[in-house]
């Protein structure tokens, strides 16, 4: 590990960190406008053109904000829970594969910060890690509400860790290989000449648990009891003012696209485009490092894609009750998680016999 | 499918129908609605028992074999443990459904919890390797430590539930830390394997593998209630429901034996001619002194400290962590000998003890509590629960003509043969010789004190039955042991 | 350099132990578990056996501390603040748990350790072989018992039913 490598990682580091850091103020501006488009009203438009400038505008309220520290709470813990969130949600983002390779100062450079071959494992690790910034900021908070809040949406999120590890091992199953590298390479090409190799394909089921789940992890509509604005004022965090509250949102944000990004890895082909094969834009666009840049743009989009999507269904559909949310985890998504991998072994068995 | 795996499950097939009530079970009572109330679980787990006997004896081994790629061993001992297992089981599941203990929505998750309890003592005392005997360890203390529990409205229930819990969970934690050890030492977690690497290590005394064993010893002798890891049976005893206590009392001290004489047979010893084993040494002299010492210390704290004791399940529980020290006295001359004395004496101790308990649960019904006080004048009240508690009292404490004289007479002469531990066995009988004080004591109140209320109340023909069951072998073996002597000493030469 | 990083690492881990053991406040003893785990788990990844500190930070910081905190939380923190300690206590464990130590040290430096039998380093692809051949009955047996502590937990958590 000479000073050129350690040099590329922190630079590969900083620049997909900043690149989803970005994500978070555009989120903000795409959930206020697209909250407005679906309730038929105009949204915030004041603050530069269609409101563009309106998450900056938030930024700098929150930095003028006053930042209270109630006088019940737990100092240290109150404190450090914001920290506890946004740690993981950074550090989740370390294995998505933004793109293939690029080729400068002589070597070959992946456009993923850390390839590990344990990348899904590690990301169900880390992520699972997020709620002790819940658990600790509700409980330091010293109000009942929160505390409240906190609890219901810890016991949330580790239930729905379950069907979310079950559709991961999934598609574990059908690519063999537990590092987000190798799935994404592996979903290169098309089928019959014309359907993309797309995870989606081999793993309906998987993709759609998977896709519920990963709104009981972001306590995203229609799971987001934890954090309803009617029933709990905000859940855990009632008690936090300006950048504290500022630091759970950027969490929320970037949790949402680190899943996004691994749902897009797993089942929607990471980097590549529909319908083309990689080989085939190599030779359309000619230089592998421009190559790299397209797949990141892909890779970007597809995310998009996705937050938007979030989005919308935040905006329309009604939140479960939490009998009702407990009662899907167990009842509904776990056995049909269970199920899905039987049926992906015994499918693998018949067509391919052991390897 | 492998064709070894279809072998070892032949032989595996006492535990497969253990299971298949463990299921049978599960599934009858998320099915039937008045499951709650009936007695099918009582017979279900009565069917399963009786039935694994039968198979057990069905596929007794002529040889010993290795199960399921070096896991477990099957052998003479593992169908000696299956068959006192699986009569533990019954006896303990009647016990509970025939007092008035339990509450009846608790019995139908006792039959089931019972049964798994029973599969991992299976496991436990055919353990060849490291992981499954702890796994079988884990699976029969958890569940004990629910089974413990299971009162749920009585406060020393949840007690001693407790208790069993934080202490089994130390001595679980020590015990796998030992096993780690002898993993990076050995770096096999299969016995066979152990013991080869500690052979060929050579003679001085590795701090590891000394460190290691105590450390093994300790967990061990937490499931045994041995010295020093005895603390908790008192507790225990005592503030379980007495069918509990019962169960606890017989099957998994019996078990940790069956892991103890494979652990130290298996991994401490090189196995000689016809069944003697060469213990190894660890520090300045082999482990069997180790044991000799941890046995008296074991007997002298059981026996002194039931002397003052006001409850009689504290009595029965003290004087069962004496029996232990008694047992542990087997180990000393590592050879067939030994552990036929061992297992003879089980089957004499699961007998007697059973049959005790069964007793302090019947007056326990009937007077609403189990002090020595309520015992006063039982045995004019009801003659069959005075004379049938004599005999498993004197059967106990060693009186001649019992079969626990037989057992601790095999046992102290097993001890006299080996050289140099003849104060163990002169201590041994001096303990007995105790022990009768304590006894004495709960029939002193049983036959010669008046009680303070006379309470009528008849006592069913099942319990006569049970209770004549157990009495009856409990005397005849003491004159006519020679039947089950053979066999158990046809089943320990199977061992390897 | 590896060198360096397990003695921060063993440091942060054994730090935060005593954090847990002589914090005055519950909530406090379960984030310093928390943080000794993690010191754990990059003990784990220094010793090439990243597999294990996953499944370390999964299920030990990521499931079981989490329902410590659950109950921790839920009960009154007044009551939990009268833990009784006295001096000579502490001084006796203190006094046990390092003989234990030294003990444990020269054990461990005075035995010869084995070599890994295979000699190569585990990957997943071989745990879970392993997990599926030689060890087939542990991970088996594991389920039956895993069925009835769920039946164990519903016998110990549940409601009086009302006869």
């Amino acid at each position: 590990m000479n000073t050129v490598d350690i040099a590329i990682l922190v630079a590969k580091t900083l620049l997909f960190y900043l690149i989803v850091l970005h994500v978070v103020p555009i989120m903000v501006w795409v959930e206020r406008r697209g909250a407005a488009l679906i309730q038929d009203r105009p949204g915030p438009n004041r603050v530069g053109p269609f409101g563009l400038l309106q998450p900056v505008a938030d930024f700098v309220k929150f930095i003028f904000k006053e930042d209270p520290i109630p006088t019940g709470a737990n100092r240290g813990l109150f404190l450090v829970a914001p920290a506890l969130i946004l740690i993981p949600a950074s550090l989740t983002l370390a294995v998505l594969p933004f793109g293939d390779k690029v080729k400068l100062f002589g070597r070959e450079i992946l456009l993923q910060v850390a390839d590990l071959d344990i990348a899904i494992l590690y990301v169900l690790a880390i992520g699972s890690l997020g709620i002790y910034g819940i658990l600790f900021g509700g409980w330091a908070s010293g109000n009942k509400f929160s505390l409240m809040g906190a609890l219901r949406a810890s016991s949330q999120v580790i239930s729905y860790e379950i069907p979310l590890g079950l559709a991961a091992v999934g598609a574990v199953a059908v690519y063999g290989t537990f590092s987000l590298r190798e799935i994404a390479l592996a979903q290169d090409g098309l089928w019959f000449g014309w359907l993309p190799r797309w995870g989606i394909f081999l793993q309906p089921v998987g993709f759609w648990l998977f896709f519920i789940a990963s709104f009981a992890e972001t306590n995203r509509l229609p799971f987001d009891l934890p954090e309803t604005e009617a029933e709990l004022v905000a859940g855990y965090h009632t008690e936090y003012g300006s950048m504290k509250f500022g630091m759970f949102m950027m969490a929320e944000y970037m949790n949402l696209t680190t899943i996004s990004g691994v749902m897009v890895t797993l089942f929607f082909g990471g980097w590549h485009l529909p319908f083309v094969a990689d080989a085939m834009l190599l030779k359309w666009i000619g230089s592998q490092n421009l190559l790299g840049l397209v797949q990141v743009v892909i890779f970007l989009t597809k995310v998009a894609i996705f937050l938007c999507v979030f989005v919308w269904v935040r905006w329309t559909v009604p939140r479960f009750r939490f009998d009702q949310l407990m009662r899907i985890t167990w009842g509904r998504l776990i056995p049909l998680g269970i199920v899905n991998l039987l049926v992906t072994a015994g499918v693998m068995l018949w067509l391919g016999g052991w390897k | 499918m492998t064709p070894e795996l279809i072998s070892s499950l032949k032989q595996f097939a006492p535990e497969g129908v253990i299971i298949s009530g463990l299921v049978f079970l599960f599934i009858m009572d998320a099915i039937l609605p008045s499951s709650r109330e009936s007695r099918l679980p009582l017979f279900v787990v009565l069917f399963s028992c009786i039935l694994g006997a039968l198979v057990t004896i069905g596929v007794i081994p002529t040889e010993a074999s290795s199960l399921f790629s070096g896991v477990i061993q099957s052998d003479g001992v593992t169908t000696f443990f299956r068959l006192l297992f699986f009569f533990s089981c019954a006896g303990g599941t009647l016990l509970a459904y025939e007092t008035k203990v339990l509450d009846r929505d608790s019995l139908s998750e006792f039959s089931l919890l019972i049964l798994c309890v029973t599969f991992g003592m299976c496991l436990m005392a055919s353990a060849t390797n490291v992981l499954m005997l702890y796994i079988g360890i884990e699976t029969v203390s958890i569940i004990s430590f629910v089974m413990a529990g299971l009162k749920r409205d009585d406060a020393r229930s949840n007690e001693a539930s407790l208790k069993y819990l934080i202490f089994g969970a130390v001595a679980s934690a020590i015990m796998i830390y030992g096993f780690s050890l002898i993993y990076g030492v050995t770096g096999s977690l299969n016995y066979g394997d152990i013991a080869k690497a500690l052979i060929e290590g050579g003679g001085e005394p590795k701090w590891a593998i000394l460190l290691s064993m105590v450390m093994v010893y300790v967990g061990l002798a937490y499931k045994i209630s041995a010295f020093p890891l005895h603390f908790w049976t008192p507790d225990v005893y005592e503030g379980a429901p007495t069918p509990v206590t019962a169960f606890f009392s017989i099957a998994p001290k019996a078990a940790g034996f069956g892991a103890a004489i494979r652990f130290f047979l298996c991994v401490l010893s090189t196995p000689g001619e016809a069944g003697v084993w060469t213990p190894m040494a660890l520090g300045h002299g082999a482990w069997t002194q180790a044991i000799a010492v941890l046995s008296v210390l074991t007997m002298l704290v059981g026996n002194l400290s039931a002397i003052g004791q006001k409850n009689v399940k504290r009595i029965l529980a003290y004087s069962s962590v004496a029996h232990v020290g008694y047992l542990l006295m087997g180990f000393v001359s590592a050879n067939a000998f030994g552990v036929t004395a061992v297992l003879f004496y089980l089957v004499a101790y699961c007998l007697m003890n059973l049959g005790a308990f069964w007793v302090v649960g019947l007056v326990a019904d009937r007077k609403k509590s189990e002090d020595l006080e309520a015992f006063k004048g039982v045995g004019w009240e009801d003659p069959f629960l005075g004379v049938t508690m004599a005999i498993f009292l004197f059967s106990l404490t060693g009186i001649p003509m019992f079969s626990g004289f037989v057992g601790k007479f095999l046992l102290f002469s097993n001890v006299v043969q080996t050289p140099g531990f003849l104060w163990l066995a002169v201590i041994g009988v001096l303990n007995s010789v105790v022990s009768l004080f304590y006894y004495a004591n709960i029939l002193k109140a049983m036959w010669l004190d008046k009680p303070d209320t006379v309470v009528e109340a008849p006592v069913s023909s099942v319990h006569r039955i049970a209770l004549a069951v157990l009495a009856i072998p409990t005397m005849v073996l003491g004159l006519y042991f020679e039947p089950i002597l053979k066999v158990t000493q046809s089943l320990v030469a199977t061992f390897r | 350099m590896s060198d360096i990083a397990a003695g921060l690492f063993g440091v942060l881990t054994l730090g935060c132990s005593l954090g847990v053991v002589f914090s005055r406040n519950v909530i406090m003893s379960a984030f310093y578990l928390i943080l000794s785990f993690f010191g754990l788990a990059a003990l784990y990844v220094l010793i090439q056996a990243p597999f294990l500190a996953v499944i370390q930070v999964l299920i030990y910081t990521g499931a079981i501390v989490v329902l410590f905190v659950f109950v921790v939380m839920l009960i009154d923190q007044d009551k939990l603040l009268e833990v009784v300690t006295g001096k000579t206590l502490v001084l006796t464990a203190g006094v046990l748990a390092w003989s234990l130590g030294l003990i444990l040290l020269r054990a461990l430096n005075h035995s010869p350790m084995a070599v890994p039998v295979s000699g190569q380093l585990p990957t997943l692809r071989t745990i879970s072989l392993s997990l599926f051949t030689e060890y087939l009955w542990p991970f088996e047996v594991l389920s039956v018992f895993m069925l009835v502590i769920i039946v164990g937990v519903f016998v110990l958590a549940r409601d009086k039913v009302n006869a």
